[in-house]
């Protein structure tokens, strides 16, 4: 009873601190992140295991019974306890342009998911809030309007700024089903909705002019769904060496967007007769992986990853920026120690590191704006029970770097929290 | 298996800690014009004129425009010919308080009643001499009743005449004659002396005896002064009024004359085109109303024709009532510029019809009665130079 009031505590704080993130009325609530996520719906989410992440994968092949992973659907399929795992992280950017250098920090949570065994090896249901996408920009900018143009014997500065915060949220309950030892399938439906609000305040120099403030608020809903599959196989070079290869499949989401728009007198907000309603399809995107464990104390993996963000068509994006398909690689390994030492703590941590490139789904005057990142982590295991604390790093370079580009260094610390018990089983000895 | 429990618990406790430090966590954050080159500002600026309906006399005929003058903080005197505005007469009426029944022995045959006025503002040759007689006035009038062209009789002949010169301040010694009326009152047996004073005394009145220029009085400095060599008092004033009279000459139609006795009272329609509006935020909206100054025949070097600071606008429920300026508080107020216009920033009450759905809002404009002295401002209705509402808006573009 403890241990699903336990997880139902990690659900409840996920889904509160979303809201804080997102829907708060608090001038605070709006936070710097990457200048990129203007655009679109704004940066997806790869995140869905945190000792995926620490190997710089989504994790599509890496079956591991305690620890939740949400990358596959076919992973659910063998399930042993019931694995539940939330996520915080802080994440920091160091953005760069000709013009100037910028730092900002946020916290945010990662996600929220548990993976209850249905039928023990065979049947697994999952159930999962995260982050589909995030937005996060704040962007000033200094303009003149010279004498003559509104005041006929003054220049006029104002600055304008720009800020969105939201971003896409998804709610999934999929299942994982073990066909054969070795091979499984899974599928998650999931809903898809969001908010994202978008500012445009003009402030000006002088007391003769109000600021204005325009607010569009985007509201995006629609269903969406993954497929996987998993093959695994044992003693293929010698005795105790596993070998899992992943495929997961994101079907095209269908997002029903509507925005409306407001602007801001005296105290009131003024709803503007321009709205839009359309329908935006968020690609699919097709991850495969393999993962080879030669023994229990390492593991090695490599991913690939495709979103067919080329066909994506943005409601009201700019000329210069056009979207492109994105491609994701990565490579990490897992280390174990294997003679692990009760009184050192340090041959009691699983140690993780990978390296990813994502070639981004933007593109300026030609140039993609990619991310190449380093990871690294480790895992604490509980001495007692199978669940652990995860805690990573990251650290990425984003843009395609020169002066017409903006060049974010992004350092990321993650810890995740992985819930692994063995729920709903009848205890035969108490 | 206690051991683990315990353990177990611990962990949790750890975990719950560890959940708490975000929520404690407080971002940092700094606003920059980072990313600025890749996401262009999509808003414009840019300034509307639009015209506002010509100014129009007041629905309720001129006739009826007679604004209230009695008991203002000033009272005006003089006579003045302007070229642009005609013939303008004003007369005074002073009835004083009578003196505190403690003071009566006072006032003995060695006694000399003073009466100090203090000008603030003149309308006129400054420089010329102007003359004013002292009349007894021979009727009751009440202040609250007083308006711009009531007319109160008095007797034919001043009881006692004053020059007023370049100077701002006068002291007049008053005649035997008036003391002893006043003094009747003072030592009168009746049983309440103040009600029969009011009864049967009516005040004298200041009236012109030749054309040169206005002087206004502030209630507050009219005093009278009584000198003997026991004591000296002072009684103020215990009623006053003015009225005036204005010879209107024919001038070219150019534009609408805006008065400080409402004698044309002009209003005007503020209208605004919501459906152009509605994509756009105000951020500045500004009425401009440009005084006729230079179709005006120059004054002579020396006459001055005082200019109102502040032209104000009301916008009651109804129809305005002239004698309710005195008491109204101005929706709009115009405050005189360097180029001879009159500007109000009416920003806010644009945005408050915008969001409120009223499309049009009328407005009366009048000049307060503020020093006393007639005020006239000649609003230009020609073009280029008519009234118009000046928006600076804000929009978003698409691109």
């Amino acid at each position: 009873m403890k241990n699903i009031l336990f997880v139902l505590f990690l659900f409840i704080y996920g889904q509160n601190a979303f809201s804080q993130a997102q829907f708060s009325n608090e001038r605070d609530r709006w936070k710097s992140g990457s200048v990129y996520s203007y655009f679109g719906v704004g940066m997806p989410n790869h995140f869905y295991s945190s000792q995926a992440a620490a190997m710089g994968l989504q994790g599509v092949s890496l079956y591991n019974p305690y620890s939740n992973n949400g990358s596959n659907p076919a992973l659910w399929g063998y399930p042993v306890f019931t694995t539940g795992v939330a996520s915080l992280y802080v994440q920091s950017y160091d953005a760069k342009d000709s013009n100037q250098n910028a730092a900002f920090t946020n916290v945010g949570i990662g996600s929220a998911q548990v993976l209850f065994p249905v039928e023990r090896n065979r049947l697994g249901l999952n159930i999962s809030l995260q982050p589909y996408s995030t937005v996060g920009y704040r962007i000033q900018t200094q303009n003149t309007l010279k004498a003559g143009e509104l005041l006929s014997d003054a220049d006029v500065s104002y600055l304008t700024e720009q800020r969105g915060v939201g971003g896409l949220n998804k709610l999934e309950a999929g299942i994982g089903f073990g066909i054969t030892k070795g091979i499984s399938v899974g599928f998650a439906p999931s809903l898809v909705f969001g908010l994202i609000e978008r500012d445009n305040e003009i402030a000006f120099d002088t007391l003769l002019f109000q600021n204005v403030e325009f607010k569009n608020r985007e509201s995006l809903r629609g269903f969406g769904g993954r497929a996987g599959f998993l093959a695994n196989k044992s003693s293929i070079f010698r005795d105790e060496d596993n070998f899992s290869l992943g495929l997961s499949y994101e079907l095209p989401t269908k997002v029903d967007f509507k925005e409306r728009l407001y602007t801001r007198y005296l105290a009131d907000e003024v709803e503007l007769p321009t709205r839009t309603d359309a329908q935006q399809t968020i690609p699919s995107k097709l991850t495969a992986g393999i993962a080879y464990r030669p023994s229990n104390w390492f593991l090695i993996s490599g991913e690939v990853s495709h979103q067919a963000w080329g066909g994506y068509k943005d409601v009201g994006s700019l000329d210069q920026v056009s979207f492109v398909d994105q491609t994701t690689l990565g490579l990490g390994a897992e280390l174990t120690i294997k003679n692990r030492r009760p009184n050192k703590f340090l041959t009691q941590l699983i140690y993780r590191g990978g390296l990813s490139h994502d070639s981004g789904y933007l593109k300026f005057g030609g140039q993609n704006i990619s991310t190449t990142s380093i990871h690294g982590g480790f895992g604490i295991p509980s001495r007692f029970t199978s669940s652990s604390i995860d805690i990573n790093f990251s650290y990425g370079v984003r843009g395609p770097g020169g002066d017409d580009f903006v060049t974010e260094k992004i350092f990321l610390t993650r810890i995740s929290f992985n819930l692994s018990e063995p729920m709903f089983i009848r205890r035969k000895l108490q | 298996m206690p051991d683990q429990n315990i353990t177990t618990k611990r962990i949790r406790w750890q975990i719950l800690l560890l959940c708490a430090i975000p929520i404690l966590w407080t971002s940092c954050d700094q606003v920059t014009s980072v990313g600025g080159s890749i996401i262009p500002d999509r808003t414009i600026i840019a300034s509307d004129t639009l015209i506002v309906p010509s100014l129009e006399p007041s629905v309720r005929g001129k006739d009826s425009l007679n604004a209230y003058t009695g008991d203002l903080a000033f009272v005006s005197a003089g006579s003045y010919n302007d070229p642009w505005y005609g013939s303008i007469t004003a007369n005074s009426y002073i009835l004083p308080n009578l003196l505190l029944s403690g003071l009566v022995d006072t006032l003995d045959e060695k006694t000399i009643a003073t009466l100090r006025l203090v000008s603030t503002t003149i309308y006129g040759d400054t420089l010329s001499t102007a003359r004013f007689g002292l009349y007894r006035v021979t009727q009751r009038w009440r202040p609250s009743e007083f308006r711009a062209k009531t007319k109160v009789a008095v007797e034919a002949t001043p009881f006692m005449t004053f020059e007023m010169s370049a100077d701002t301040a006068v002291t007049i010694t008053l005649p035997s004659k008036w003391l002893n009326e006043y003094k009747e009152f003072v030592y009168s047996k009746a049983t309440n002396k103040d009600s029969a004073y009011v009864r049967n005394y009516f005040g004298f009145a200041i009236k012109p005896l030749d054309e040169g220029k206005i002087f206004s009085f502030p209630k507050d400095s009219i005093k009278i002064n009584f000198y003997n060599p026991k004591d000296t008092n002072t009684v103020f004033v215990r009623a006053s009024a003015y009225n005036f009279s204005r010879q209107a000459i024919s001038k070219p139609a150019v534009g609408f004359q805006v008065s400080s006795n409402q004698e044309n009272l002009p209003s005007f329609f503020l209208k605004l085109d919501l459906n152009k509006l509605k994509d756009v935020n105000i951020s500045r909206a500004v009425i401009r109303l440009e005084e006729i100054t230079d179709l005006m025949p120059p004054l002579p070097a020396g006459h001055k024709r005082p200019s109102s600071l502040v032209l104000s606008a009301y916008s009651p429920a109804g129809l305005l009532d002239p004698n309710d300026i005195i008491v109204l508080t101005p929706a709009i107020t115009f405050i005189r510029q360097v180029d001879n216009s009159y500007q109000a920033n009416v920003t806010n009450l644009v945005r408050q019809m915008i969001v409120s759905g009223e499309s049009e809002k009328r407005y009366y404009l009048a000049v307060q009665p503020r020093s006393g002295i007639l005020h006239n401002i000649m609003i230009n209705t020609t073009y280029p130079k008519q009234p118009r509402l000046i928006l600076s808006v804000v929009k978003r573009s698409e691109q």
